[in-house]
């Protein structure tokens, strides 16, 4: 079970804020006895229509320069990592409150992580944040059989969101995940 | 807020006035996500941004 805890995080070693990208780094233990250098970096989500949603993103640094978000690790405590992650959040939303953090539920792993971190959390995450859901649905049209599609023929999945509903169990998983201050 | 967390806040202020980021990580924008995907036009954009404050504003209310 992963329980957030803001008065236990990783000791935040160096941020560079460099408006509107922040990126924190820290260093979490693994469990082969290992520590590897963890970065969280806050950046404005990169539509451009949506102007107050940024992205959290957290991983170590991978080859390429850019932070894996994708890696598995070991962790010692999960728990801790992430509520690293959501202290530099909340740091964040403190000073710029008008902006909402959001997290891709894209992938199933990660969507379960997310999913599983609030309904967990419930009362943790009130302290400090409001939590949304984001679905995905399409357009049924008239003739009630086919859906509303772009000119490839592709379906158009637009977003619907709502307050998170805490009813909802990890087979009703959103397709995005977002929290702003309380 | 209790003090634990305000003197963490404290912490986490003075070390980004220090500016130290010892490794250098790519600060490029984030990449596209699947939200990006569901918002096609600048219409698309400036409902889902209505949708969320009115969310936010519901969500607040029922803490």
């Amino acid at each position: 079970m992963i329980n957030i805890n803001l008065e236990q995080i990783y000791e935040i070693e160096a941020v560079n804020f460099n408006f509107p990208v922040l990126i924190a780094e820290f260093d979490a233990p693994q469990k082969d006895d290992s520590c590897i250098r963890i970065y969280i970096k806050l950046s404005p989500h990169p539509d451009s229509f949506l102007l107050d949603v940024y992205n959290l993103c957290l991983g170590p640094k991978g080859s390429d320069g850019k932070i894996d978000d994708n890696i598995r690790l070991k962790h010692v405590n999960v728990a801790k990592v992430l509520s690293t992650a959501i202290f530099v959040a909340y740091s964040f939303l403190i000073d710029h409150p008008e902006f909402t953090i959001g997290l891709d539920g894209s992938n199933d792993v990660r969507a379960h992580l997310y999913h599983s971190m609030f309904v967990l959390n419930r009362e943790q995450m009130s302290d400090f944040f409001v939590c949304l859901g984001v679905d995905w649905y399409v357009k049924l049209m008239r003739n009630r059989v086919d859906v509303e599609r772009d000119t490839d023929g592709k379906p158009i999945f637009k977003p619907k969101i709502e307050p998170f509903d805490y009813s909802r169990d990890r087979r009703q998983l959103y397709g995005y995940y977002m929290f702003s201050l309380k | 807020m209790n003090e634990r967390i305000q003197q963490q806040l404290n912490d986490f202020r003075k070390v980004v006035s220090r500016q130290q980021l010892n490794v250098n990580i790519s600060a490029s924008p984030s990449e596209e996500d699947s939200l990006s995907k569901a918002i096609r036009t600048e219409k698309d954009g400036k409902s889902f941004m209505s949708d969320l404050k009115d969310a936010v504003k519901k969500a607040r209310y029922q803490l």
